[in-house]
């Protein structure tokens, strides 16, 4: 039946069009007879979709969506994956096929069956009992709320918690406490926290993350199996058990004395360290906003550092915010812990409901010859590391520091960034000047989508950019 | 509190069986399963009413038998089942071209599994803007459109940039696992 030699690239055209949801009625056709009459066409096309579906696998996480200030190098996060024992697959793809395949139609993947004394803050669900619930991001901030599944899970979230929800069988606590009860046909139900996956085997379990990076659960009943991401391990836990699962160990707690506080204490500087601050405001410290155009008056600030990324038509509005901070009087090779603070404002201009959940990413200048940027006359073409994309700088003169997330509709906050990455930038200073750039990853929808504001060292009330150094004490 | 009570038939004192293998193959079934479904969407829906089956067939599966085997066969016939239900509303594939694929994918088996595990090595030695096309796609599921749009390209070239990186990604495997033959 082998009538003509098989084309390797019509097969391969055809194999990607499949697995990208492309595939026309004929090609449908073509490649149903390529693959039906050549074995060797039947291989091609089985590996290749066997390759996709561990792509999905090994890339579907939510969690990692929101970056975290969970310590798992990014580059190396998802290799653990491979060891993963039961677990739910790729529904973070979910959404995008979705809508490649059918019309736009979010399914409604729970309803929230009970409310009690429920207060919510900002989020991108409907709050009133009964409501059908589609994918997205909710954050109760007091009260009892009893979600149920469409595929029979019944989840009860107690405030203060913020949880998206991602499929019928899928959702993430990304803070707070739940319990969750789990019939037959929901088994595989998987609850993703920042630093592990809980996949249902059928039971009753409560897990509670408090601190964003460490998950407690407890199994009433039944059996789950707790995907450690940092240790890849898989740990399969029944009736009774209780682990608590760091961004470091696995290790048995005691529910009733082993609490974290609700709010890590701020702590005291461990011996022979001390703590400074520093702020654009100080010595040589400076900040500003540019943008592609000449800012126009109605659009200018001089209190709030506007950042704004949108949709390439719209490209005129971008705005990325610099931020010098002076190192005087610290060696920078004595830093041990960094944190760099941003406090964030309304500007008043554009609209919250055009952009969902806002990423943020600050880059640290590297080419250190051009820390000497001047905050009067800094403009979009000449501000150091500067490309033209929304989101874009230059990757040979910077390096990535950390992201965070401004959830839509929360106004007024403080965000920060560490981690090893900003340490290493730190140390590697030498003129003691660091200067860092703050872009918004996420695009809005283009029309009249927000524009984020933080407070600049001139804010009256606000505290400008601040840095928050852990030294080692030489003296 | 007690567990979930078993399906009226559930043979008494499996549930503990069941719960292990069910936990021990959901990864292989999910890729099985996927592999016939490429929406991911579509492919979490069959693999949830296969769960739901295999809990109430439990009965009929013999202690001791092949679970994998058995449970691929549930799957492809919730796989045929889906097809069908969705066949008047979109493009599906034909009975006779999901089983030949189910198929070749049981024969290949271990060798489509050893292809898997040595995808992150691969991964990791792509190029960052490529690891950030498969990001885009497989971890925050855009569509190929949205991608263009993201990294300033057209949908044609990211359509391109996929194929290329699905190649060299087999590539990567295929060398891969011939050096380590060879060592």
């Amino acid at each position: 039946m082998t009538d003509h030699p098989l084309d390797a690239n019509e097969l391969r055209e055809l194999t990607d069009a499949a697995l990208d949801g492309q595939l026309t009625a004929e090609q449908t056709a073509r490649l149903e007879h390529l693959v039906l009459n050549h074995p060797e066409a039947a291989r091609f096309y089985a590996a290749a979709a066997h390759q996709h579906a561990a792509l999905q696998w090994a890339f579907a996480d939510p969690v990692l969506l929101t970056p975290k200030p969970v310590p798992t190098p990014p580059k190396r996060w998802w290799v653990r994956r491979r060891a993963a024992g039961g677990a739910g697959l790729a529904a973070a793809v979910l959404v995008g096929l979705w809508w490649a395949l059918t019309p736009a139609r979010p399914q409604a993947v729970a309803t929230l069956s009970e409310t009690k004394a429920c207060k919510w803050e900002s989020g991108s669900l409907p709050t009133e009992a009964g409501a059908a619930l589609v994918p997205g991001r909710l954050r109760l901030a007091e009260g009892l709320a009893r979600l149920t599944f469409a595929s029979g899970a019944e989840v009860t979230v107690e405030g203060p918690a913020d949880i998206e929800l991602v499929s019928p069988l899928r959702m993430v606590l990304h803070r707070g406490q739940l319990t969750a009860k789990v019939p037959p046909p929901a088994i595989g139900f998987v609850v993703d926290t920042p630093g592990s996956r809980v996949t249902d085997l059928g039971t009753e379990f409560g897990v509670t993350v408090r601190d964003g990076a460490t998950a407690d659960v407890q199994v009433f009943a039944g059996q789950v199996n707790v995907l450690h991401h940092p240790t890849g391990h898989t740990e399969e836990m029944r009736t009774g058990a209780l682990r608590r699962f760091t961004p470091d160990e696995i290790k048995p707690f005691d529910p009733n004395r082993d609490v974290l506080p609700a709010n890590p204490p701020a702590g005291r500087p461990a011996a022979g360290t001390r703590v400074v601050h520093l702020s654009t405001a100080q010595g040589r410290g400076r900040d500003a906003f540019v943008m592609p155009i000449e800012t126009p008056p109605d659009r200018r600030s001089d209190t709030l550092l506007l950042v704004k990324n949108t949709v390439p038509k719209h490209s005129d509005w971008y705005r990325k915010a610099y931020l010098t901070l002076d190192l005087n009087g610290v060696d920078p090779r004595a830093v041990r812990e960094a944190e760099l603070a941003v406090t964030f404002a309304p500007t008043g201009m554009g609209f919250a409901s055009q952009i969902g959940d806002a990423t943020f990413t600050v880059y640290g200048l590297t080419d250190q010859t051009r820390d000497d940027w001047d905050e009067q006359k800094v403009r979009w073409n000449t501000a150091p590391a500067n490309t033209p994309g929304g989101k874009d700088v230059d990757p040979l003169k910077t390096v990535r520091l950390g992201s965070f997330v401004i959830p839509q509709g929360e106004q007024t906050g403080v965000r920060t960034v560490g981690g090893p990455a900003l340490t290493e930038f730190l140390r590697a200073d030498t003129n003691k000047l660091v200067t860092f750039i703050l872009v918004r990853d996420t695009p809005g929808s283009g029309a009249s989508d927000l524009v984020h504001g933080f407070a600049s060292r001139r804010h009256p009330t606000l505290t400008p950019p601040t840095l928050r150094l852990t030294l080692t004490d030489r003296r | 509190m007690t567990p979930s009570p078993p399906p009226d038939g559930f043979p008494a004192g499996r549930v503990e069986e069941f719960l292990g293998l069910i936990a021990r193959h959901q990864r292989r079934l999910h890729l099985f399963v996927a592999s016939l479904v490429p929406a991911a969407a579509d492919a979490e829906d069959v693999l949830q009413e296969t769960n739901l089956v295999l809990w109430r067939e439990f009965r009929t599966f013999e202690p001791g038998s092949n679970f994998s085997a058995w449970a691929c066969t549930v799957a492809l016939n919730q796989v045929l089942a889906w097809r069908k239900k969705r066949q008047r509303d979109r493009l599906v594939f034909s009975d006779e071209f999901l089983s030949a694929v189910s198929q070749e994918l049981i024969a290949a088996e271990e060798q489509l599994e050893e292809r898997a595990a040595v995808l992150a090595g691969c991964v990791d030695r792509m190029p960052e803007h490529h690891r950030e096309v498969l990001r885009l796609r497989y971890t925050e599921s855009r569509s190929v459109e949205a991608i263009a749009a993201r990294v300033q390209r057209t949908t044609e070239a990211v359509y391109r940039m996929l194929s290329r990186i699905r190649q060299a990604l087999s590539d990567c495997a295929s060398r891969t696992l011939a050096e380590r033959g060879t060592t």
